[in-house]
């Protein structure tokens, strides 16, 4: 039996303006289990960023709701969301994100520095090379992202939301800046941690990349249109 | 380029902006407007001659007195002395006599006090009086011609006359003399302020009633604080030949003349003659420059403000400036477009700051005339205006040049072929990081000096004064009309108005006293000079106060040695002292100075001192030798009221009727009154500094937020990312705050640079000293450091109280 991951129940978003309501999500319903790769796809405006915002602790559903790991997430403050996000999720953005001023090594241990236990210089140490080791970027480690391809900006952008060792990775759109080559080899490595069992919910307007996934969904209008496993499970 | 066009084009652009434009008009109108006022001050002590004809040939005399060449007093002439300066009169073209006084106004119901000078025709032709009504003083006033007559001021004849139209040959009454209204002075008449700031004589009277026994005196060991000599010099004549002259001819007549009185063995009289303009303003120019410093450092602080606004608000338009950039604009037309914003929003604000010059002038006006020497002459005129205009337009410039030289005009015709982003124009983190350090740095500095100022100034209006002012009044009373002829009459009289008044009901005790511990302006109690030995020994020049048994109670001055007088001795007039401390120190700063003698000159009995009383620290005085002696002797008495019940003048001149038909009440001031006003000066200078240093930091804290706020902007994507991976609020404000702290710290050294380099010129080019306050320091740090803390908390607030999307969605 799969434990539980990630679980939304009836969940809504609503963005409002003084003139006009747009409703971003609709009563969506969405189980994510240990060990499970989900892709998300669907048109422009669909939902998909909104939808892994929430996912990410990065923004409230107007109502609904979220449990991570069994722990209703839908109504934390602040400062206790930031410690979630830091403690259980990893993000991996299209653009990357990584900060400019900060080299590769500050880069990946910056995850570190924020976690509420205090860690040792040393064990950050070794917990950012493993990181970086595992997307082959050690050689790189005092570089500045400014002076490295888009290709390894995504692979440290990987090691840093590995090196806390996540419950959920959520990739937004990861391979969206990288040519095909690039892309690929950034799927092949997300690929390879599902395997060795990392949780990963992905978005993705790319079909080929959603394949990839063990579930993939297609959201429509804020609402989860097809599930193709469940699909295929019924038939 | 179209002026009127650009001009209309940056009204239109700033109408969708009020709440930039507003910041900046008010930051500014209400700075310049101030240091518009100060300006104001400042030229017109500095630049303005006085109103008067040949002002710069106006003198008046002086005199220093010199014991072994260091200078013991000035300002002290004598009658004698005066005649034997009038008698030079080649040096001069026109010169008159003058002296200061108070008078009771007879034929008024209220007894009221009158501001009285003596003096002569020539002042009035000097000072070229112009006339409301009537005339001044001609020949037929002249000395030794015994005219009943008296010229007022027109600000008296409106008060005390009701601004009557048949005033001329009215009488006056004062001295039991009637004196005939023959002229009022014009509303525009400056009277020259040379006795005390703030001082506005009443009534004129012609020399003639000065009291005979003090005109006449040719006693020239005795000294007067009030009387001069004033002159217009003759063109052809140096000052200080003429100086040279004087002193010669006084100091060889005093010296004759007190031959042989030990105590002015080794004096030396010094004639000086400064100018009019000199006397008036004493040192009134460098105190009204310090704070025209100050208040132009708060202008500065102002100024990085709204640079800094300016530089974002053209940070805001850069989509603007890179369409006009890709249409053809050059760099002159951008300069144009932000110069021609600016100087709007400048002239907006110039506006204000004349309004708040023209508030701050009449307040100036109104609180400060006794303290600020000419200040009823400010106006805003001509000056004031160009001056206002060429600061606001000046700093326009300023601006705008600064703010074009952050735009990188290549990357800005650019900046649309890249969608608008990335290419365009920010502030650089250099110039961030300097006016950072120039606010944090200008506002410690300023913050430090106001509360230098506003310590000293709390330290002097609390510092005890070593006796109880409570419910305590001074009143002099005067028995000219009533027939008194023998000593045991006069003091029978006292004794008789003592007990009297003592039954009054709001009197809890009474003293007669020569004089009070604290005076309107100058204490005027005598000055006699003793000494510890019989021709010898050490001289000492304590103020006397002769007083009853019950004058150190009743103003309850502690005995720290020794006892107080008996009444009977008071009575008796017992040659018995009781000395202040630092007479007792002089005397001897080793030995009790009980029971040692002190000799009054040409007197062989010495009085022995029997009582040590603590020093009073009067403010505006030094630590000054006192002996009290016990005597019944003067009409004045020192009343203690019991609580909230002190009666009024006219109460106590009703009362003293009932005494006497013939005593009047001739002057009355409570030590309460006294002493706030005393320490009024302090009190001004406390509200000023603290306002001035309240407002430095909200102007710092303004400044500091803009500077937040705007890093903030251009890291919020930034700060997005960081909150993604899981940074707490806490964190990002504590990021924000510590990247903060660098430039924070060197502009508090940065500061504390400039204060050093303040303290040394003050103390080795001013005549002030000023001692290093480590607490106002410290304090001034703190303060900076808190308000760029609470700055920084509040610009970092709207990012962290919203979701991380919000901060990620801003790129």
């Amino acid at each position: 039996m799969k434990k539980l991951k990630l679980s939304l129940k009836n969940i809504t978003k609503v963005f409002a303006t003084q003139e006009v309501e747009t409703h971003a999500l609709q009563s969506l319903d969405l189980d994510i289990y240990a060990g499970d790769f989900v892709s998300i796809c669907g048109p422009s405006g669909c939902g998909k960023s909104t939808l892994l915002s929430i996912l990410g602790l990065l923004d409230l559903p107007s109502s609904g709701t979220f449990m991570i790991e069994n722990k209703d997430v839908s109504n934390l403050s602040l400062t206790e969301a930031a410690i979630i996000r830091n403690e259980k999720i990893g993000f991996i953005f299209q653009s990357f994100n990584l900060i400019d001023e900060l080299s590769v090594f500050e880069n990946v241990a910056l995850p570190l520095r924020y976690n509420q236990t205090a860690l040792s210089e040393k064990e950050i140490y070794d917990r950012v090379t493993k990181c970086l080791a595992r997307v082959d970027m050690c050689h790189r480690i005092q570089h500045k992202p400014n002076q490295l391809s888009g290709g390894q900006q995504q692979r440290i952008a990987i090691a840093r939301a590995l090196v806390g060792n996540p419950a959920i990775l959520l990739v937004d759109e990861a391979t969206g800046n990288l040519d095909a080559k690039n892309g690929d080899a950034v799927m092949t490595m997300l690929k390879e941690l599902n395997n060795e069992g990392t949780t990963i919910c992905m978005v993705t307007h790319d079909p080929r990349y959603a394949d990839h996934a063990t579930t993939r969904l297609h959201l429509m209008d804020g609402k989860i249109v097809a599930d193709a496993e469940r699909l295929a499970e019924l038939i | 380029m179209d002026l009127s066009r650009e001009l209309k084009n940056s009204l239109a652009s700033l109408s969708i902006v009020p709440g930039y434009v507003l910041t900046i008009v008010l930051t500014l109108g209400l700075t310049l407007g101030v240091l518009v006022s100060m300006f104001n001050l400042n030229f017109l002590l500095n630049f303005e001659p006085l109103p008067y004809p040949n002002q710069d040939r106006l003198v008046i005399s002086n005199w220093e007195h010199k014991d072994d060449g260091r200078l013991r007093f000035s300002n002290a002439q004598n009658y004698p002395g005066l005649r034997e300066m009038a008698s030079n009169r080649d040096l001069f073209e026109q010169l008159s006599f003058i002296k200061y006084g108070e008078e009771i106004q007879q034929n008024d119901s209220k007894k009221s006090k009158i501001l009285v000078a003596y003096t002569g025709p020539e002042l009035m032709e000097m000072l070229a009086t112009p006339f409301e009504l009537g005339r001044g003083f001609q020949e037929t006033e002249a000395k030794d011609t015994n005219n009943s007559v008296a010229v007022i001021s027109h600000q008296f004849w409106q008060q005390h006359f009701g601004g009557e139209p048949n005033i001329i040959g009215q009488v006056i009454q004062f001295k039991d003399i009637n004196f005939s209204i023959i002229g009022v002075t014009a509303s525009k008449f400056i009277e020259p302020q040379l006795m005390a700031v703030g001082r506005k004589t009443q009534v004129w009277v012609p020399w003639d009633f000065v009291n005979e026994t003090e005109k006449d005196d040719a006693n020239w060991g005795l000294f007067f604080i009030d009387i001069f000599m004033v002159g217009k010099v003759k063109l052809e004549q140096s000052i200080i030949q003429a100086e040279h002259i004087l002193t010669t001819r006084i100091n060889d007549t005093f010296k004759s003349e007190v031959a042989g009185v030990p105590y002015f063995d080794k004096r030396e009289i010094t004639v000086t003659l400064p100018k009019f303009e000199q006397v008036i303003l004493g040192d009134a120019t460098s105190r009204t420059l310090m704070v025209l410093i100050g208040v132009f450092v708060l202008m500065l602080i102002a100024a990085v403000n709204i640079t800094n606004l300016v530089m974002a608000r053209a940070a805001n338009n850069q989509r603007k400036f890179s369409i006009q950039a890709a249409l053809g604009a050059r760099k002159v037309h951008i300069f144009c477009n932000i110069f021609s914003e600016i100087w709007l929003v400048m002239t907006a604000a110039s506006f204000l700051a004349i309004v708040v010059a023209y508030i701050s002038n009449n307040l100036l006006i109104n609180y400060t005339q006794e303290y600020i020497p000419r200040v009823n002459e400010l106006s805003i005129n001509g000056a004031t205006l160009v001056f206002t205009f060429s600061v606001a337009w000046l700093l326009a410039l300023i601006f705008a040049i600064v703010t074009v030289q952050q735009i990188k005009y290549r990357k800005l015709a650019l900046a649309l072929q890249a969608s608008g982003k990335g290419a365009g124009l920010q502030i650089s983190k250099k110039v961030r990081t300097f006016l950072m350090i120039s606010q944090v740095a200008l506002s410690a500095v300023l913050v430090t000096c106001n509360i230098y100022v506003l310590s000293t100034s709390l330290e002097s209006v609390n510092k005890p004064i070593g006796f109880n002012i409570q419910e305590l009044s001074y009143i002099d009373v005067d028995l000219g009309g009533v027939n008194l002829s023998t000593r045991d009459e006069w003091v029978s009289m006292l004794k008789e108005i003592k007990s009297r008044l003592i039954e009054h009901p709001a009197i809890k005790d009474i003293s007669i006293a020569s004089n009070a511990p604290m005076a309107r302006t100058i204490n005027m109690e005598w000055t006699v000079a003793v000494t510890t030995e019989l021709g010898g020994g050490k001289k000492i020049g304590p103020g006397i106060a002769l007083i009853d048994e019950n004058y150190i109670p009743i103003i309850e001055l502690p005995i720290i040695e020794g006892r107080n007088f008996s009444s009977n001795e008071a009575i008796e007039r017992t040659k018995y002292a009781v000395i202040n401390q630092t007479m007792a120190n002089m005397i001897d700063m080793n030995e009790s100075a009980i029971g040692k003698p002190l000799y009054f000159p040409r007197q062989k009995v010495p009085y022995l001192v029997i009582g040590v009383v603590k020093d009073m620290t009067i403010p505006e005085q030094n630590d000054s030798p006192r002996m009290y002696i016990p005597s019944i002797n003067a009409a004045s008495f020192m009343l203690k009221f019991h609580e909230g019940q002190a009666p009024n003048a006219e109460q106590l001149n009703h009362l003293l009727e009932q005494i006497h038909s013939q005593a009047y009440l001739h002057d009355m001031y409570s030590m309460e009154e006294i002493h706030h006003n005393k320490v009024s000066l302090d009190q001004i200078f406390a509200w000023c500094s603290a306002s001035l240093a309240l407002l430095s930091l909200v102007l710092a804290g303004v400044g500091i937020y803009g500077m937040f706020s705007y890093t903030i902007a251009l890291r919020k994507f930034e700060l997005g990312i960081r909150m993604a991976i899981g940074a707490t609020p806490k964190r990002i404000t504590t990021l924000i705050l510590v990247d903060a702290f660098i430039p924070v710290i060197i502009g508090l050294f940065a500061s504390v640079m400039v204060l050093y380099g303040l303290y040394l010129y003050i103390n080795s080019a001013t005549d002030y000293v000023v001692s290093v306050q480590y607490k106002g320091l410290i304090t001034a740090a703190l303060l900076i450091l808190i308000t760029s803390m609470i700055a920084g908390v509040m610009a970092i607030k709207s990012t962290i109280s919203k979701s991380a999307i919000h901060a990620l969605n801003d790129r």
